[in-house]
C-alpha cells in the first residue's frame, strides 16, 4: 500500500501540474462560457421590430395592432410620408402600406440596417385580416367563421413501458431527458478520451523510456497498475469537484443578475423529467464507463515498445469512444434492435444507455441491468488487464502492438505451466 | 550471501540461460561477462523476479531470494530511462521513496551523492536538460541511494568517459566496502579486471568461466611474454615452446606453449646484461574472453 501510494502521488501531482491536465479542465469551461456568451449575445440583439402601418381600413389597423407581440409591433400612421419620416429617424424598421380598393394589396419598405422583419408572420397576419374583412363583406357571423376555419386537432402524448404499465411522459420531458442524456454522453466521451489518453501516455512513456524496469524492481506490477489507476481517478474527481463548484458559483451568479441571460434556454428544459434515479444512474455509468476505458488504455499503453507507438495505443480507445458517441447521437433520435443490443455492450453502453434512459426508451430496470453488465465486465476486464500488464510492461516487440500482445499471451501461457523452481 | 544453483531459462525452443551457478558474499563484487545475447540480462531479470526461472534455486542467506525485500535491492538496467520532464531531485526522491526511504532522508544525503558522482547542474534542473553522461549518473544514484544490500548493475560503464567510469568504479567500491553484494555486467574487460573480486563468463547461456579473477588467469599459466631485448623476431620464434611472436611497440609479445619456455629466452636475452622489459604473465582477461568466445 505504501508503494502504491508513492505511485499514486507521483501520477496525481505530476499531472496536476501539467499543462495537459489544466487544458482538460479549462477547455470545456471555456467552451461552455463561449456558448453561453454567444447565446446571451444573440438574445440581447434580438429586439422587437417596429412596423408602421398605413391603411384606410380601421378593421385592418385594429387586426394588425392586435397581432403585435415581442417579435413584431405594428404602429398605425396616418400617411406614408409620416411613416417614412419616422423610419428616417430610425423609429421604425419598416413601413407597411395597405390599400383595400379594388382588392387588398400591401407593400413593405424594409430598412436594411434595422431589426429584421419576419415576413412569414406578416403574411399570416395579413391573411387573417383579409379573411376577417371578406367574412364581414359576406355577412358571416363569428361562429360561422370559426366553424369554417376549424381544423381537426391532433393531440400528442408520449408514454414509456415500465413493469408492464404505461407511464406517460410529456414531449417536453422526453426531450429534456434525451438532452440531459446526450449532454452526459458527450461529457463521458470527453472524460473518457482525456483520461484514457492520459493513462496510455503515462504507461507508454514509462515503458518507451525504459524506466519501467527500474520501477518494477521496487514495486509489483499490480501495485503500480492500481497506483496509477487511483492517481488518474483522483485527477478525474478533482475535475468533477471543480466543475461542481463552477456550476454552483455560476448558478448563484445568474440568480443575482437582474435578468437571467439563459432564461429562454431554461424554459425549453423540463428539469422535473430528470429524476434522482436517473442522476444516480448517470453518475454510476459515468464512473464505471470512464474506469473501463481507462483500464483499456492501461492495457494498450503497456503494449507499446517505444514512445512513437503511444499514438497507436490511444487509437482503439478513440475509435471505441467515437462508436459509442455516434451510437448515442443516433439513439437520441430513435432506436432499432441493433442499437438496443449495442446499448448493453460495454464501451458502447457507456454513452448510449444514459441517452436511452433519458429519452424514456428503456425502463430503470433495464438501465440498472446494463450498469450491472458493465460493472461485471469492468471487474473481469481489470483482472485480465492486470495479468497481461505484468508481462506486457517488460516485453518489447518492434512488430507493433498486435505482435506485442501475441508475445505477451505466449508468456502468459508459459507462466501458467507448473515450475519446479523452489525459490 | 546470494547463492544461485542450476538456473535455467528457456524461451520457446531457445535456451537463454542453462544451469548457471555462482555465489556472492556481502562485500564482494562479481563481474558477469559474455557476448551480447549470452544470457546476462536474462540472469539479472530472474534474480530480480521479473522473469520466472524454469529450473534452479536462488537463495539469499539460505532463504528464497524472492522473499528478500525489494527495498534492499538496487538495480541499474541496461536500457537507461528517466522521466525527462522531472527534476533531478524529484527523480531521485521518487526512487528513494519506492525503496522505502522518506523524502527527508533522501534530501539529507542527496548533495553528498551528487558530489561523489560530480553531477553537473543543479538538483532542481530538469533531467532532459542534463548531458547524457550526467543523466546516467543520476540514474545510478537513483539505483543506489537507498544503500541496498544486493546491487545489480547491467552494463553500468557503457557510455561513460574514462573520468566518469573512474567515478563509478569508486562508487561501486564504496558500496562493496559498506557490505553490499554486487553483481554487474560489462563488455569492458579493463573495468572488470579493475573492480571484480570474481567473475562468471557466459557463452550461449552456459558458464564457461567461473571463479576469482586471479585464479582464472592462473588457469591459463604465465604464457604471455612481453620483451624488449636485442633478440629479433626470427630468433624468438626459433626457441622451443614458442607458438607465436607479434610486434608490440618497441618489443614483442611472445606466446608460449608452457611457462617454462620463458627460462631459455630470459637467459639468451640477458647474455649481454640489462634489457628494458621482460614481463611473463598469464593472458589478460580480454585475451581469455576472446579465446573463450572463439573456442
Amino acid at each position: 500500500m505504501k508503494k502504491m501510494d508513492v505511485i499514486f502521488r507521483q501520477v496525481f501531482f505530476k499531472n496536476l501540474k501539467s499543462k495537459t491536465w489544466l487544458w482538460i479542465v479549462i477547455g470545456p469551461l471555456v467552451l461552455a462560457a463561449v456558448f453561453g456568451g454567444v447565446f446571451w449575445l444573440m438574445n440581447q440583439t434580438n429586439q422587437t421590430s417596429k412596423i408602421g402601418v398605413v391603411t384606410s381600413s380601421p378593421a385592418l389597423t385594429s387586426t394588425l395592432k392586435a397581432s403585435s407581440d415581442d417579435d413584431q409591433r405594428y404602429i398605425s400612421y396616418s400617411s406614408t410620408a409620416a411613416a417614412k419620416r419616422a423610419m428616417a429617424d430610425e423609429d421604425l424598421d419598416g413601413v407597411l402600406t395597405i390599400s383595400t380598393q379594388p382588392t387588398t394589396h400591401a407593400s413593405l419598405i424594409e430598412r436594411t440596417d434595422g431589426n429584421g422583419i419576419n415576413q412569414t408572420q406578416l403574411q399570416s397576419v395579413l391573411a387573417q385580416a383579409h379573411t376577417k374583412e371578406v367574412a364581414a363583406q359576406l355577412k358571416l357571423s363569428t361562429t360561422q367563421l370559426q366553424s369554417l376555419f376549424a381544423t381537426p386537432q391532433l393531440a400528442t402524448s408520449s408514454v414509456s413501458v415500465d413493469k408492464g404499465k404505461l407511464v406517460s411522459r410529456s414531449a417536453k420531458t422526453q426531450k429534456s431527458g434525451a438532452m440531459v442524456g446526450f449532454i452526459l454522453g458527450m461529457l463521458i466521451y470527453t472524460f473518457v478520451i482525456s483520461y484514457a489518453s492520459m493513462m496510455a501516455q503515462e504507461i507508454g512513456t514509462e515503458k518507451g523510456s525504459r524506466i519501467e524496469e527500474s520501477i518494477l524492481t521496487a514495486i509489483t506490477p499490480q501495485a503500480q497498475f492500481f497506483g496509477k489507476l487511483l492517481g488518474i481517478l483522483a485527477l478525474m474527481a478533482v475535475q468533477m469537484a471543480i466543475y461542481g463548484v463552477v456550476t454552483l458559483a455560476g448558478g448563484l451568479l445568474l440568480q443575482r443578475l437582474p435578468k437571467n441571460p439563459l432564461s429562454s434556454l431554461m424554459t425549453n428544459i423540463d428539469l422535473s423529467g430528470i429524476s434522482l434515479n436517473m442522476l444516480i444512474f448517470s453518475l454510476a455509468f459515468f464512473f464505471v464507463g470512464t474506469l473501463t476505458y481507462t483500464v483499456l488504455a492501461a492495457l494498450t499503453g503497456s503494449l507499446v515498445a517505444n514512445q512513437e507507438q503511444i499514438g497507436q495505443a490511444t487509437t482503439p480507445i478513440v475509435m471505441l469512444g467515437m462508436l459509442g458517441y455516434f451510437g448515442a447521437l443516433i439513439v437520441a433520435g430513435g432506436t432499432s434492435p441493433i442499437l438496443n443490443i449495442a446499448s448493453y455492450i460495454p464501451f458502447l453502453s457507456t454513452m448510449m444507455m444514459p441517452v436511452r434512459l433519458g429519452a424514456g426508451q428503456v425502463t430503470a430496470v433495464a438501465g440498472w441491468s446494463a450498469l450491472g453488465i458493465n460493472l461485471v465486465f469492468l471487474i473481469l476486464f481489470t483482472w485480465l488487464t492486470v495479468k497481461f500488464y505484468q508481462t506486457n510492461v517488460l516485453s518489447y516487440s518492434d512488430g507493433g502492438m498486435l505482435k506485442a500482445f501475441k508475445r505477451s499471451w505466449q508468456l502468459q501461457r508459459a507462466a501458467r505451466k507448473p515450475k519446479p523452481v523452489k525459490s | 550471501m546470494l547463492t544461485v544453483t542450476g538456473l535455467t531459462k528457456r524461451f520457446g525452443s531457445a535456451t537463454a540461460v542453462h544451469d548457471v551457478s555462482f555465489t556472492i558474499q556481502p562485500g564482494e563484487i562479481l563481474g558477469l561477462i559474455g557476448q551480447n545475447g549470452a544470457g546476462k540480462t536474462t540472469t539479472f531479470r530472474m534474480l530480480l523476479n521479473l522473469l520466472q526461472a524454469d529450473h534452479g534455486n536462488m537463495t539469499w542467506n539460505d532463504q528464497p531470494l524472492s522473499l528478500l525485500s525489494r527495498e534492499t535491492i538496487g538495480y541499474l538496467p541496461e536500457e537507461r530511462g528517466l522521466y525527462p520532464k522531472m527534476t533531478v531531485v524529484d527523480q531521485i526522491c521518487f526512487f528513494g521513496e519506492l525503496h522505502g526511504m522518506k523524502r527527508a532522508a533522501v534530501m539529507a544525503v542527496l548533495d553528498q551523492w551528487l558530489d561523489q558522482f560530480q553531477v553537473k547542474g543543479k538538483p532542481t534542473d530538469l533531467v532532459k536538460d542534463l548531458s547524457k553522461g550526467n543523466q546516467q549518473k543520476v540514474q545510478l544514484i537513483a539505483a543506489m541511494i537507498h544503500n541496498p544490500q544486493f546491487i545489480i548493475l547491467d552494463e553500468p560503464f557503457s557510455g561513460l568517459d574514462p573520468v566518469n567510469a573512474g567515478l563509478l568504479e569508486a562508487g561501486i567500491r564504496r558500496l562493496r566496502d559498506a557490505g553490499s553484494a554486487i553483481i554487474y555486467s560489462s563488455h569492458d574487460m579493463g573495468n572488470v579486471e579493475a573492480i571484480s573480486d570474481k567473475l562468471v563468463m557466459l557463452k550461449n547461456g552456459e558458464v564457461v568461466l567461473s571463479g576469482a579473477l586471479n585464479d582464472i588467469r592462473d588457469q591459463f599459466g604465465q604464457t604471455r611474454l612481453y620483451i624488449q631485448s636485442p633478440l629479433t623476431q626470427e630468433q624468438l620464434l626459433s626457441f622451443p615452446g614458442v607458438v607465436g611472436v607479434a610486434q608490440r611497440s618497441r618489443g614483442f609479445l611472445v606466446k608460449l606453449a608452457e611457462p617454462q619456455a620463458g627460462h631459455d629466452i630470459f637467459t639468451a636475452a640477458t647474455q649481454q646484461g640489462y634489457i628494458p622489459e621482460f614481463s611473463q604473465q598469464a593472458p589478460s582477461l580480454d585475451e581469455i574472453f576472446r579465446m573463450k568466445v572463439e573456442a
